[in-house]
C-alpha cells in the first residue's frame, strides 16, 4: 500500500513537472552565478599552460595546489558564495513550499498565479515555522544522544579507534531514525499550515502532531522508503559516472546531462513526498477532527 | 682522579657486554641508571652513575645538564607558554598530570657533593619559570681528556603524554626522562633550553639501564635487553645500548609483538592490537627504508631496532625518533592507497637514525641539518618504494608525492624566514618549513643540479667523514663544494640564509610570419619569427634550461644563467613555434609556480571547461542538499 502509495505521488508529481522544472532551474542558475569566480580562475589558469595537458591524464596535486594557492581569493569568494547559496536555497525552498502544497491539495493544473498568491502569503508562516523545527530537529538530535548515553557502559574502551568508528557508526544510524520524525513533522505541519490555513504555526505542528499519532507507522515508513529511494538515485548516478569519460569535450558534456538528470529526479523525489504524505495521512478525510484543534 | 674513576667502575653492577665490535664512537658520557617505574603515581625514581670525559681542548670549570621534564612542571615553562595553541589543555592540567625531574643527591667522584652549588639557568631566554637546564660548579676544573664520575639520585614525575614523551592511561613512553649532561665543545656548554621548536642534542656513549616495572607490562627500549629477573609482581630489565646519546622506553601491557631480522637487524615492532592489520605496512617500509641505507650510505651499526606504534590515546607518543627506538602512528581502517600512516612516518624516524642519531647533529642550533636531511632522505625512500607520482596517496584518482607534500608547505610560506638558523630564533609557523620541506626541497634541486650520481658521493663522504662526529652546516657545505670541484656557496646563501623566492615563468609567446628573398636563388621564403619572453618573478637566481617546441615537432633547448630578471629568445624558423617551457625536466623543485613554467600558442580551452563542469557536478549537488526540505 505505502509503495502503491509512493508511485502514485511519483505520477501525481510529475504531473505537475512545471514545479520540478523551477526548482531544477533555480538550483541551476545559482550554481552557474556562484561559479563564475572559478569560471574566471580555470580561465586565467589553464588555456596557455602545458599543466592543462597534464592534468588531463592524472591528477596531479601539486598543480592544484599551485592553482588553489595563486587564485586563493576568486575561490574563497566561491566558496563564501557557496554556502550562502545553500542558506538561500534552504529559505527558497521553505517559503515555496506553500505554493508547492497548494498545488497539490488542489490536485489540478498548475496555477502560477495562485501558486505565487499562496507562497507569498504563507512566507512569514513558513520562516517561522522553519526556524522553529531547526530547533526542534536539534532537540530530537539531542534526544539521540541521551538515547545512545547507556551504550557506553558495554564499550571495553572508546580509545580504540575501531571501536570509536563502530560507536559513532550507531549514533549516526540512531541519530538517523530519531531525527526522520522532526523533518516528518516539519512537512506535515506545513501541509495542515496551508490546508487548514492556520494563523498560528504552533496550531499546525499540533495538528500535524495528531496526524503522525493517528498512523504513525505508515508515515515513517513511507519517509524512510522515499529516503531508500533517493540513496539509490544517487548511487545510480554515482555509478553510472563512474564509467564515463571526463577526457573529452563529449564525455563531459554528457556527464553534465547526466547531472542535470540527477538533480531533476531528486526534486521529483523530494517534492512528491508532499503528494504521497496528503494522500496517505488522509488529511483530506480528517477535516472534523483536526478543525476542533487550537 | 684516575684512582675515584676505578673505585667508581668497580662499584657497577657487571651486567655489562660487549655488544658491538669495536666502539663507534668517542664516547663522552656513559651512563648506568637504575630506576623504578611507579606506574600508579607516573613517577620514576632512579639512581645514576655517570662517567663522562672532557674531550674538548679546554677545561671545564662547571657542568650543565638538561631537565626536560622540567618543560611540564607548570604552564610559564618556555617550552609550555610558547605552545598554548599546540597544547591548549595544559593550563588545565591536574598536579597529577604534569612532570618534572627533581635531583635529590650530586655526588661527584665519590668525594664532594654539588647539590648546594646546583642552580638552574635559561641560557637562551631569561624565562625565570623555565627550570630544563642546570649548572653545578665544579670544585676543580676538569682538564681536556680527564674523566670524572657523577652519581646522583633522582625522582622523574612523567606528565600527560606531550611532547613524545609521559603516560597515557597505562601506556607509557620514557623519552628525555633522565638528567642528561649538555655537550661541552670549544670551550662551551652546548646545553639549551626546551623550546616548543628544538630537539636535542647529546654526546655518544654506552648506557646501562635496569628498569623495575610491573611484571605484565610488554616493553621495548633503545638498548638490546640482556636479561630479565622477576619477583612475583615486579620485573627488572636490563638493557644495554652502546655508542648512542640518549635512551628511550616504552611499556604497555597491551602490546602485541613482531620480531623479524631485516637485513641483520632485529626489528621489533611493538603495535596496539586494533592496528593488527597494520603490522605488515609498518614491516615493507622499515625494510625499504633500511635496505635503501644500507646501500645508499652505509648499512645500519647496530644490532637492533624497535618500533612503536603506539594507541590512538597516546597518539602524542607517535612520530619521534630516539637511536634504535622510533614510533610510528597508524590508525585502524586506514585504507592502504595512503600512506602518509605508517609508511611515510616509519621511513622518515628510521631516517633520523641517520642524521640524528649517528651523525647526531646539533638539532637545537642547526635543526635543518637532521629534519633537512631527513625529509630528503625520506622523499627519496618513499619515491623508490611506492613510485615517485603518488608514493604518499593514490586514492581518489588524485595523486600526492612526497614532492608534493614538501611543495605544498613550501607554497603556503614561501619567504618566512631563513633555514640555517637557531631553532629557538624560529616563530612557530616558520620552523616546519624552514626546516622540513624547503630543505629537502633545496638538497633535491642540488641533486638535479649537480647529478644524483655526485650527489650520492657528497652524502656517502659526508656520512663516512662525520659519523658519531656532530657535524655542522659548513662542515657538509666544505664537502659539497670539494667533491663537486665548484663553489656552490652562490646557491646556499640564497637557499639556506635569504628568504628570497625562487619563480620563473614564460610570460609570453609569439610567432609572426615573415619573408626574405633568397640571396641564391631570388626567391622569397617565408620564415617566421618567434619570440620567448621568459621572466624570473622572484629575486633567487638559478640557472635554468628552456625547451621550445615546433608545430613540425622540432626542439630547440636553451641555457639561461637567469641573473636579468628578463630574457628574451628570438628563433628564425621554417615551422611556428609551439610551446615553450622553463625547467622542461622540472629539476628546480625551488621553483614556488611549476604551472606559469610554460605556455602554448593554441590555447586549450577544454580543460577550463572539464573542470569547470566538475565543479558545477559539485555545486550542484551541494544546493540541492539531502531530501530534506
Amino acid at each position: 500500500m505505502i509503495i502503491r502509495s509512493i508511485i502514485q505521488g511519483l505520477i501525481n508529481t510529475f504531473r505537475q513537472r512545471k514545479l520540478i522544472f523551477l526548482f531544477w532551474l533555480v538550483n541551476l542558475f545559482m550554481s552557474v552565478l556562484f561559479l563564475f569566480p572559478y569560471l574566471s580562475a580555470f580561465n586565467r589558469f589553464f588555456p596557455e599552460r602545458i599543466v592543462s595537458r597534464l592534468l588531463e591524464q592524472v591528477n596531479v596535486y601539486t598543480y592544484y595546489t599551485e592553482f588553489f594557492h595563486f587564485f586563493a581569493k576568486p575561490l574563497q569568494l566561491a566558496k563564501n558564495s557557496l554556502l550562502l547559496g545553500r542558506l538561500l536555497i534552504l529559505i527558497i525552498s521553505v517559503v515555496l513550499s506553500a505554493g508547492v502544497i497548494f498545488t497539490f491539495l488542489q490536485d489540478d493544473k498548475k496555477n502560477w498565479k495562485k501558486f505565487w498568491a499562496e507562497s507569498w502569503q504563507f512566507l512569514g508562516r513558513m520562516l517561522r515555522l522553519g526556524m522553529l523545527h531547526l530547533f526542534i530537529v536539534i532537540l530530537f538530535l539531542l534526544v539521540s544522544m541521551v538515547l545512545y548515553l547507556p551504550v557506553i557502559i558495554f564499550l571495553p574502551s572508546v580509545f580504540v579507534e575501531n571501536i570509536y568508528f563502530y560507536f559513532f557508526l550507531g549514533w549516526a544510524g540512531l541519530a538517523f531514525l530519531v531525527v526522520l520524525p522532526a523533518f516528518l513533522l516539519f512537512d506535515l505541519s506545513r501541509i495542515q499550515l496551508v490546508q487548514r490555513k492556520f494563523p498560528s504555526i504552533l496550531s499546525a505542528t499540533w495538528a500535524a502532531v495528531l496526524v503522525i499519532w493517528r498512523n504513525p507507522v505508515q508515515i515513517y515508513l513511507l519517509y524512510l522508503l522515499l529516503f531508500l529511494l533517493w540513496t539509490a538515485v544517487i548511487l545510480g548516478y554515482w555509478t553510472l559516472q563512474s564509467y564515463l569519460s571526463d577526457n573529452s569535450l563529449s564525455g563531459i558534456l554528457l556527464q553534465f546531462v547526466i547531472v542535470q538528470f540527477s538533480v531533476w529526479i531528486q526534486y521529483w523525489i523530494r517534492l512528491s513526498r508532499f503528494s504521497v504524505l496528503i494522500k496517505i495521512s488522509g488529511i483530506g478525510e480528517n477535516q472534523d477532527m483536526v478543525s476542533q484543534i487550537g | 682522579m684516575r684512582f675515584f674513576i676505578l673505585i667508581f667502575l668497580l662499584q657497577l653492577p657487571a651486567f655489562s657486554q660487549v655488544i658491538l665490535q669495536k666502539s663507534l664512537s668517542n664516547r663522552v658520557a656513559n651512563y648506568h641508571i637504575k630506576a623504578s617505574l611507579d606506574c600508579q603515581k607516573k613517577m620514576i625514581t632512579a639512581t645514576q652513575k655517570l662517567i663522562w670525559k672532557n674531550s674538548s681542548q679546554q677545561a671545564a670549570g662547571e657542568l650543565q645538564f638538561h631537565l626536560y621534564m622540567n618543560a611540564f612542571r607548570n604552564d610559564s615553562s618556555t617550552l609550555l607558554s610558547q605552545s598554548r595553541k599546540r597544547y591548549p589543555d595544559t593550563p588545565s592540567r591536574s598536579r597529577q598530570e604534569l612532570g618534572g625531574v627533581d635531583i635529590q643527591r650530586f655526588i661527584l667522584n665519590n668525594m664532594f657533593d654539588l647539590l648546594p652549588s646546583m642552580e638552574y639557568i635559561q641560557p637562551n631566554d631569561s624565562n625565570q619559570y623555565d627550570s630544563t637546564v642546570i649548572r653545578i660548579k665544579l670544585p676543580q676544573a676538569v682538564r681536556p681528556g680527564e674523566e670524572i664520575s657523577i652519581e646522583l639520585d633522582f625522582t622523574c614525575k612523567l606528565p600527560k603524554i606531550i611532547e613524545r614523551t609521559g603516560y597515557s592511561q597505562d601506556f607509557f613512553l620514557l623519552g628525555q626522562w633522565f638528567p642528561k649532561i649538555g655537550v661541552f665543545q670549544d670551550g662551551k656548554w652546548h646545553c639549551h633550553q626546551f623550546f616548543p621548536t628544538s630537539e636535542f642534542f647529546a654526546d655518544f656513549g654506552n648506557y646501562e639501564v635496569e628498569l623495575t616495572l610491573p611484571k605484565q607490562y610488554i616493553t621495548g627500549a633503545t638498548g638490546i635487553l640482556l636479561r630479565e629477573e622477576s619477583t612475583d609482581s615486579l620485573k627488572t630489565l636490563f638493557y644495554q645500548a652502546e655508542d648512542v646519546h640518549d635512551f628511550a622506553v616504552v611499556a604497555w601491557p597491551k602490546f602485541k609483538q613482531e620480531i623479524r631480522d631485516v637485513e641483520g637487524i632485529r626489528v621489533t615492532l611493538l603495535y596496539a592490537p586494533e592496528h593488527s592489520s597494520q603490522q605488515e605496512r609498518y614491516m615493507k617500509a622499515v625494510t625499504a627504508a633500511i635496505e635503501y641505507f644500507n646501500n645508499w650510505l652505509s648499512p645500519y651499526p647496530y644490532p637492533q631496532l624497535t618500533i612503536v606504534d603506539p594507541p590512538i590515546h597516546a597518539l602524542r607518543a607517535g612520530g619521534m625518533e630516539y637511536p634504535c627506538f622510533i614510533t610510528g602512528g597508524a590508525f585502524w581502517g586506514i585504507p592502504a592507497e595512503i600512506r602518509f600512516f605508517p609508511e611515510e612516518v616509519t621511513v622518515h624516524e628510521y631516517a633520523h637514525q641517520y642524521f640524528y642519531g649517528i651523525l647526531a647533529s646539533n638539532e637545537a642550533e642547526e635543526p635543518w641539518l637532521d629534519e633537512g636531511f631527513t625529509c630528503y632522505a625520506t622523499l627519496k625512500i618513499m619515491n623508490h618504494t611506492y613510485g615517485k607520482p603518488a608514493s604518499l596517496s593514490e586514492l581518489f584518482n588524485i595523486q600526492i608525492s612526497q614532492l608534493d607534500q614538501y611543495k605544498h608547505n613550501y607554497l603556503e610560506r614561501p619567504g618566512l624566514d631563513i633555514v640555517w638558523k637557531s631553532s629557538w630564533d624560529f616563530g612557530p609557523r616558520a620552523y616546519g618549513v624552514n626546516i622540513y620541506s624547503k630543505p629537502a626541497l633545496i638538497l633535491q634541486t642540488l641533486e638535479n643540479f649537480l647529478g644524483q650520481a655526485e650527489m650520492d658521493n657528497i652524502m656517502k663522504a659526508y656520512y663516512k667523514k662525520w659519523k658519531f662526529r656532530h657535524p655542522q652546516t659548513n662542515d657538509f657545505l666544505t664537502l659539497v663544494d670539494s667533491i663537486s670541484g665548484q663553489d656552490m656557496g652562490w646557491y646556499f646563501d640564497q637557499a639556506l640564509l635569504s628568504t628570497k623566492i625562487l619563480d620563473y615563468a614564460v610570460d609570453s609567446l609569439s610567432s609572426e610570419k615573415t619573408v626574405s628573398i633568397d640571396s641564391v636563388s631570388g626567391s622569397a621564403i617565408g620564415k617566421y619569427h618567434n619570440r620567448i619572453v621568459i621572466k624570473r618573478l622572484g629575486d633567487f637566481i638559478f640557472p635554468v634550461e628552456i625547451a621550445s617546441v615546433f608545430e613540425n615537432g622540432d626542439t630547440l633547448r636553451q641555457s639561461w644563467d637567469g641573473v636579468d630578471s628578463l630574457y628574451v629568445i628570438d628563433y628564425f624558423t621554417t615551422s611556428r613555434i609551439r610551446e615553450a617551457q622553463v625547467d622542461p625536466g622540472q629539476k628546480v623543485w625551488l621553483d614556488l609556480n611549476w604551472s606559469n613554467n610554460s605556455r602554448m600558442m593554441k590555447k586549450n580551452y577544454f580543460a577550463t571547461i572539464r573542470h569547470w563542469l566538475q565543479m558545477m557536478k559539485i555545486y550542484q549537488q551541494s544546493l540541492l542538499g539531502g531530501l530534506i526540505f
